[in-house]
């Protein structure tokens, strides 16, 4: 039944690209998450705001990032804004689509963690002369990302798993590079089962990676 | 006869419309075997045995770290290995179910986690059998707790079946159908808006039916004390 045999050695060969694309993954979800927390943060300033335009921009975002495929999402920025004469590389297609993905579900994550927050902590922030922007910088979003650090972690790796989406468009990060690699070679399984290795190794660096610096960051 | 139109017709809308049924049944599926999956091996986790707890949560973490494209290809090409390739469509499910599981088990152990164990213990002191117990206490009090968390994955669960497209699976579901189209027509910021939207109301049509559910669910079992 089982007659197939491994090929170990055309893996190993190819072992320079593969490690090559897993930093490119690496790379773009560190970016994406980093323009994705910051835009993240403005959204659910914006939330809480009495304006009505902010309020329902953030609303318009956050569902809209929340409620379709991140697939589609990439088909959006890579093919649709195309029609628009917006014309993005694949890099960009997929850095943009995963970071108004990721914007969404943090601005959402941390709406959660907001509510967490005593409001008399933003009354005596303001009592004591802060202006809104420091109050939030020096007060409120510590205490939040400390409250909703274990939800961003695991949005960190979303976003991770999200980057491999780019293989479709035709990115060549870790996915598309293993996809690339088996066409090649003809050897599928032990591609595959080699990028999933790397990737669980890329998450686990992540993870720990994030204590560390949730450590580092949070023991005042 | 073999004209080739280049506008959107009906027929397109039908194939569209196709496609979200397409993407609604591989929800339905996979997630209701995800879920009887991820249950056993949430309770599974939930029994105090160590071995089995590790083991289940290392099941748990590869699943969780590995992009669900490359655990379709990956299931794809082992049965083809393995000398038992099947549609691209069976396996498709199969690896969504096996996905969804490793979320599931999560929420499951978490909803575990969430029956104080003094209920447990006031549940077992009155007679119950363990099962009894589990049956008539822990899994209502838990599954209240984790009922949104769970519809949280099963609309990414829907979202997620997007991806099914890079086995060829056949029929087309919604975004493949798109894609299809869009190959015609050549108007892809109308179509993958389209698209969109129909992602958009069906989440949104799980979201409120739930939220309905749960509400009228909730006052029913409410407890005085």
């Amino acid at each position: 039944m089982f007659d197939y045999r491994f090929q170990w050695r055309v893996v190993w060969k190819h072992w320079p690209e593969l490690l090559e694309a897993a930093l490119l993954t690496l790379q773009i979800t560190v970016l994406s998450v980093v323009f994705g927390l910051m835009i993240g943060m403005v959204l659910s300033v914006w939330r809480k705001s009495d304006n009505k335009i902010l309020y329902w921009f953030t609303a318009t975002w956050v569902a809209l990032a929340r409620n379709t495929p991140a697939l589609l999402q990439i088909y959006l920025a890579f093919f649709g804004l195309g029609a628009l004469g917006i014309h993005f590389s694949p890099y960009t297609a997929v850095l943009a689509a995963i970071t108004f993905n990721n914007a969404g579900y943090l601005a959402e994550i941390l709406r959660g963690g907001m509510d967490s927050i005593s409001p008399s902590q933003r009354g005596a922030a303001l009592g004591l002369g802060m202006k809104p922007l420091q109050m939030y910088v020096y007060v409120i979003f510590p205490q939040v990302l400390k409250a909703v650090f274990l939800p961003i972690t695991n949005q960190i790796v979303w976003a991770m798993l999200g980057t491999s989406l780019g293989m479709i468009i035709g990115l060549q990060e870790l996915t598309g590079m293993t996809t690339f690699l088996q066409s090649q070679t003809f050897r599928p399984f032990e591609f595959y089962l080699a990028a999933a290795v790397i990737y669980l190794i890329v998450c686990e660096t992540i993870l720990i990676f994030a204590r560390l610096v949730a450590w580092r960051a949070f023991r005042w | 006869m073999n004209n080739l139109t280049l506008t959107f017709t009906a027929n397109d809308f039908m194939l569209m419309l196709q496609g979200a049924g397409i993407t609604f049944v591989l929800t339905i599926v996979s997630g209701f075997f995800g879920s009887l999956i991820g249950f056993i091996i949430g309770w599974g986790r939930s029994l105090g045995l160590w071995w089995l707890y590790y083991l289940l949560g290392l099941f748990i973490e590869v699943v969780r770290s590995v992009p669900l494209i490359i655990q379709f290809v990956l299931f794809n090409s082992f049965l083809a290995i393995a000398g038992y390739p099947i549609d691209p469509f069976t396996s498709g499910i199969i690896t969504l179910s096996i996905y969804i599981a490793a979320y599931v088990a999560e929420v499951v152990k978490a909803g575990i986690d969430a029956v104080p164990p003094t209920m447990v213990k006031a549940a077992r002191g009155l007679g119950m059998s363990y099962f009894q117990c589990f049956r008539f206490v822990v899994v209502p009090i838990g599954t209240r707790s984790v009922l949104p968390s769970w519809t949280g994955l099963m609309l990414g669960l829907m979202k997620d079946t997007s991806l099914i497209a890079v086995l060829g699976a056949s029929p087309p579901e919604l975004l493949r159908s798109s894609q299809i189209i869009i190959t015609r027509i050549q108007e892809p910021l109308a179509i993958l808006i389209g698209a969109g939207a129909f992602y958009f109301i069906m989440c949104h049509f799980i979201t409120v039916a739930v939220q309905r559910y749960e509400t009228s669910w909730a006052s029913k079992g409410k407890v005085t004390a």
